[in-house]
């Protein structure tokens, strides 16, 4: 069962977890270098979820081109290829709007942080990841509308 | 700043999204104002499940054979938005499910999901169970085969499809009964299989945790959920009216009059304020059911509600033909909301059961407390009061413990005291009584010295004591017929006695030169001692009955008061003139400081006062519940004692209440002036209490404040009443005023802000008043409530449904978030807490110029609102004389106070203690328990309240009022 966790996890924060122990080797380690790494992390899986994103959704499509739009789907689903791409591309303008908005959704959407982990990566309060978040969120939800 | 408009846009969005109140950023924003307010929306209808769900997660999905609990995956049918949605099999027992799996739940899920479990319906998919697996949430849903209500829809006939919706109301209001509210009513949530309609995930957007507010689907989501407000059953019925619409789109309609009917249903239901939708989604359901029926519905014959109030305030001859209607509404109304209803479910929430028993148990002993403090029966009350637990003793235990002892001084004197007298020359006290066995005894107590002696008289009973004006001389009266004379300075125990028939002396006093003593004889005769020659001067026999009182008047004559009721005067010259004075025995009498009034007291409970050239009565009072036995006259104040166990003092002008004074645990014989500013009452409960005349007990009326109080608070150990005549008056602890400001028209709401004074006239104006008597006037007018908070100076004003809010830093800006007019508001406690109450019942708590949440009270006719200081609990005082006491964080009513028959006007939180008082047009203020909805105790200044208010210690309440018509009113004070 330890073998399938990575495919089957139901939990981002607890991938990332297990990633941190295992490279550690389970020694206790200084909470700045742990800081460290869920930031590189969300960074690094961001780029990994893109990619798969992109190729499982031309594999759906027959090698067309994915559309950077949020399309409703039949039954009111999101695409989760379709978005996971659509989110990165809107994020790349963004980032020259308001990089910390920007820097906050990549750690909360690709490195699946809690708002209280964000905070402690960019080593801010709580409240200003939830304030900066939501603007950002606001952006993106505006720009990713079909 | 950058050119860049883009930039621009974003900068200004930021701007906005971080003040309280975007407003004043959204004015300077020009042209780019739009692209700014799409972004603040967009940020808005972003907050549910936008992005709540990672990449990886959104990207993951759970092979076929997966086991999750107990259940193992099929396929994946469906997710986006909070979660996904696969067919999965549970073992026991074997049964399909809908598995849906969910990230971001807060602690709150769990208990939701119990109450979702409880829903049972058959339009309703069943939820199983809620449980964890591998840090996700999950919940196991029945498993239901059918189409979408569009795929459904296809081919099917208008009467099919209103019929289907019905019964989607019918399930959805079965889940508002139980205050869940869908949330998300949209076609692809509603299943049609072989047994009708299923509504699917009921009540889940409520549970992730970005807010219960925001969830919905752009089309069906009603306006107030789109922007971000909280969200209630007419959420749904909005819903169910876009699915209404989308459903019969396109049919073929018989007739204009069904169509305009349909049209009339749908816009009812989709009104954009929610007061004018249909109150319930069983409203709805009826009203398309009398569609189906062709039975006139009620979307095209029924105003709103508050607009049938409107009429038949306007139209009263025509009102009475609209109660059947307005009664139908009101119960809709009633019924709507449910969250009232269930007002058990959320009670003493705070308080386990054992000690939600502990207070009703003292709620009781304070009751017992207070009858017997009533009765004033202060020894049971003390005893009631000690018999209750330290923890849970609040106001109302320090106010009646107060009242049990109001004597400056007491006296032990040991044995049972009848009767005394007080030497105001040499501030010397002498008291008879039982000294036990056969024997009588004499106590003199010096209080200026503290010396104290007692004479003891063997075989004697001593009725009554005088003493001679230069405090030297004590006459007692005896069961007898002697009068025995002491000299209180002499070394020797000596009496002289003065020998009359053997009858009782009911009274003995000595004339203002000390010459002679006067003694009330039970054969119905007054005798006139000469002391130097101890021999019998005159006998006055004008009365048929026992004598029970006399006394020498200043001029030299004597006046006598009779069992009989009435009074002779017997000049030193001249016949007697006898007068009817009571409606029983005339128990005392004293005379007015210049010596032409009498005040008598009689067994017939009142005080009056006579003229004595004329003999006529110029005042009468009572108060007293028993034999009033005793009066006494010092400057400009009467004290009488009573069989009643209390001392009363009164103003000698006009007879007014100054005192009720409780302390006696028996009955009180005597009342004596031992100088202008302190009294001595005497009891046969062994002591002799002393009361400074200034005394004015725990709970008093201050005064006449000259026309009804509108608004009563405290301003440091002043306090303040405004009135309607326009007076403001600062009342010293003392109860004199001690500042006033005039010529106003009427006021009805003041606020001290540091040294000015905020007011609303009556005519709507706004002014703040400052120290210096300068005057602003503020621009805008107030049809309605106001409110103040002291700690951000944010004044609030209303007109109809609007909020303004105004402070120096920020200036105005104006807020709607009622569809009636506002009907009662409170600022604060703390920065930007606001709660408003509109004359529907819709009440809406604020955080700034925010909206925090919203909901619909069972009942309409608020009258004034109060907030607790920790900021939890609001108070909505109502008409119809009830008080609903409801929680700020999601407005349910947690407790209904019943028990004002009238109006209450006025409610106020203690500011420590989990008390609220109350104040009603029926003459009483309540206290309550604020965890359990109890009524504490009932406190009677009795006049029509219209304000009440606590200190800031919570060591007083003042209430105030007055008749609606008629100059006169009162502030009447409660402390500890």
């Amino acid at each position: 069962m330890a073998g399938q966790r990575p495919s089957h996890t139901l939990q981002t924060t607890a991938l990332v977890n297990e990633a941190w122990l295992r490279l550690m080797g389970g020694r206790e380690q200084p909470y700045e270098s742990r800081r460290q790494f869920l930031g590189t992390a969300a960074r690094a899986m961001r780029s990994v979820l893109v990619d798969h994103a992109r190729a499982r959704a031309t594999q759906k499509r027959g090698g067309e081109q994915v559309r950077v739009q949020f399309a409703d789907a039949e039954h009111g689903a999101t695409d989760a290829e379709v978005e996971v791409v659509a989110v990165h591309e809107a994020l790349e303008d963004l980032e020259r709007l308001d990089p910390q908005g920007a820097r906050v959704v990549e750690l909360r959407y690709f490195g699946g942080l809690t708002l209280d982990e964000a905070a402690s990566v960019l080593g801010v309060t709580d409240r200003t990841v939830s304030n900066v978040w939501k603007r950002a969120r606001g952006w993106l939800h505006k720009r990713l509308a079909p | 700043m950058s050119e860049d408009p883009e930039a621009r846009i974003y900068a200004l969005y930021q701007e906005a999204l971080a003040a309280d109140d975007p407003e004043p950023v959204l004015a300077r924003c020009g042209p780019l104002r739009d692209a700014v307010e799409e972004l603040l929306q967009s940020s808005a209808q972003a907050e549910a499940s936008f992005l709540a769900v990672p990449a990886l997660e959104r990207l993951a999905t759970l092979e076929p054979g997966t086991a999750v609990g107990r259940y193992e995956v099929v396929r994946r049918i469906g997710g986006g938005g909070g979660g996904r949605v696969y067919e999965a099999i549970q073992q026991q027992p074997r049964r399909r499910v809908a598995l849906k799996l969910m990230r971001h739940v807060d602690e709150r899920f769990e208990k939701e999901a119990q109450v979702l479990a409880q829903l049972d319906h058959p339009g309703i998919a069943a939820v199983y169970e809620a449980g964890r697996h591998e840090g996700a949430t999950f919940v196991a849903l029945q498993f239901v085969e059918g189409d979408t209500l569009d795929a459904w829809s296809r081919g099917k006939s208008l009467e099919a499809r209103l019929a289907l919706l019905a019964h989607v109301c019918d399930a959805v209001e079965h889940g508002h009964e139980r205050r869940v509210i869908h949330r998300d009513l949209k076609p692809a949530n509603i299943l049609v299989g072989e047994s009708g309609p299923k509504v699917i995930d009921f009540g889940i957007a409520a549970t992730t945790d970005e807010g219960a507010s925001a969830a919905g689907t752009p089309g069906f989501m009603a306006p107030e959920q789109e922007a971000g407000a909280p969200v209630d059953a007419r959420t749904d019925v909005y819903a169910l009216g876009a699915l209404l619409g989308r459903l019969v789109r396109g049919q073929a309609i018989a007739s204009k009059g069904r169509q305009a009917d349909l049209e009339a249903i749908i816009g009812k239901a989709t009104a954009s304020k929610r007061g004018d939708r249909y109150p319930s989604a069983a409203m709805l359901a009826a009203d398309i059911r009398r569609l189906l029926s062709h039975a006139p519905v009620s979307a095209r014959r029924a105003p709103p509600p508050h607009r049938v109030r409107l009429f038949a305030r306007r139209h009263p001859a025509l009102a009475t033909t609209l109660v059947a209607l307005v009664l139908t509404v009101g119960v809709a109304v009633a019924m709507s909301s449910g969250f009232a209803r269930d007002a058990a479910v959320e009670r003493s929430a705070a308080l386990s059961e054992r000690e939600a028993h502990a207070v009703t148990a003292y709620i009781r002993q304070i009751a017992l407390a207070h009858d017997a403090l009533r009765d004033h029966d202060v020894a049971e009350a003390g005893r009631r009061l000690d018999d209750t637990p330290e923890h849970l003793r609040g106001w109302e235990w320090r106010h009646l413990h107060a009242g049990l002892d109001h004597a400056e001084r007491v006296l032990d004197t040991g044995i049972p005291m009848f009767w005394g007298a007080a030497s105001r020359e040499r501030n010397r006290i002498v008291a008879v009584g039982e000294a036990g066995g056969e024997a009588a005894a004499l106590r003199m107590r010096d209080l200026a010295t503290g010396e104290a002696r007692t004479w003891r008289f063997e075989a004697t009973q001593l009725l009554c004591v005088g003493l001679s004006p230069d405090g030297r001389l004590a006459a007692m009266g005896t069961s007898d017929g002697r009068i025995l004379l002491v000299d209180l300075d002499a070394a020797g125990d000596d009496a002289i006695e003065l020998k009359g028939p053997s009858t009782h002396v009911n009274d003995v006093r000595f004339d203002p030169r000390g010459k002679r003593v006067v003694g009330a004889y039970r054969d119905g005769v007054a005798r006139v001692w000469m002391l130097a020659t101890r021999t019998l001067e005159r006998e006055l026999r004008g009365h048929a009955d026992r004598v029970i009182c006399a006394a020498f008047e200043p001029e030299g004559g004597v006046l006598t008061g009779c069992r009989d009721g009435t009074l002779c005067l017997y000049p030193g010259d001249g016949s007697p003139r006898r007068w009817r004075a009571h409606d029983g025995s005339v128990e005392g009498l004293a005379f007015s400081p210049d010596g032409t009034e009498v005040a008598t007291c009689s067994r017939d409970r009142t005080v009056r006062v006579f003229d004595l050239a004329t003999t006529a009565q110029r005042l009468v009072a009572d108060g007293h519940q028993d034999n009033v036995r005793s009066i006494a006259w010092a400057g400009q104040t009467i004290a009488t004692a009573s069989y009643d166990r209390t001392v009363r003092l009164w103003r000698a002008r006009d007879l007014s209440a100054l005192a009720l004074l409780r302390g006696h645990t028996n009955l009180v014989r005597h009342v004596a002036f031992v100088d202008d500013d302190t009294i001595a009452s005497f009891s046969p409960d062994a002591t002799v209490r002393l009361w400074p005349v200034g005394s004015r007990g725990h709970a008093r009326s201050l005064g006449d404040a000259r026309s009804p109080v509108q608004q009563v608070l405290f301003d440091d150990d002043h306090t303040v009443t405004a009135t309607r005549a326009g007076h403001i008056l600062w009342w010293d602890p003392a109860g004199d005023v001690a500042k006033r400001l005039d010529a106003f028209v009427a006021i009805d709401f003041l606020a001290l802000a540091g040294d000015a004074q905020l007011l609303r006239l009556a005519n709507g104006r706004l002014f703040t008043r400052h120290a210096d008597g300068r005057e602003t006037e503020h621009t805008a007018r107030s049809g309605g409530p106001v409110a103040w908070n002291s700690v951000t100076g944010t004044l609030y004003w209303t007109s109809g449904p609007r909020v303004y809010r105004h402070n120096a830093t920020e200036g105005t800006t104006a807020r709607t978030h009622h569809d009636a007019r506002i009907a009662a508001m409170v600022a604060g406690p703390g920065k930007g807490a606001m709660a408003s109450v509109d004359e529907d019942g819709g009440i809406t708590s604020w955080s700034g110029a925010r909206p925090v949440v919203s909901g619909l009270l069972t009942r309409s006719g608020a009258r004034a609102m109060a907030a607790s200081p920790d900021g939890k609990l609001l108070a909505v005082a109502h008409e119809d004389g009830s008080i609903l006491l409801v929680a700020r964080k999601d407005l349910k009513v947690l407790h209904v106070l019943e028990g004002h028959a009238g109006a209450v006007r006025g409610v106020a939180f203690h500011p420590r203690e989990p008390r609220l008082a109350s104040g009603s047009e029926d003459e009483t203020v309540r206290l309550w328990d604020t965890r359990t909805g109890e009524q504490v105790v009932v406190l009677r200044p009795g006049i029509r309240i219209h304000s009440v208010a606590f200190d800031a210690s919570g060591g007083r309440l003042a209430a105030a009022g007055g008749a609606e018509s008629g100059t006169q009113a009162f502030v009447w004070l409660a402390g500890e």
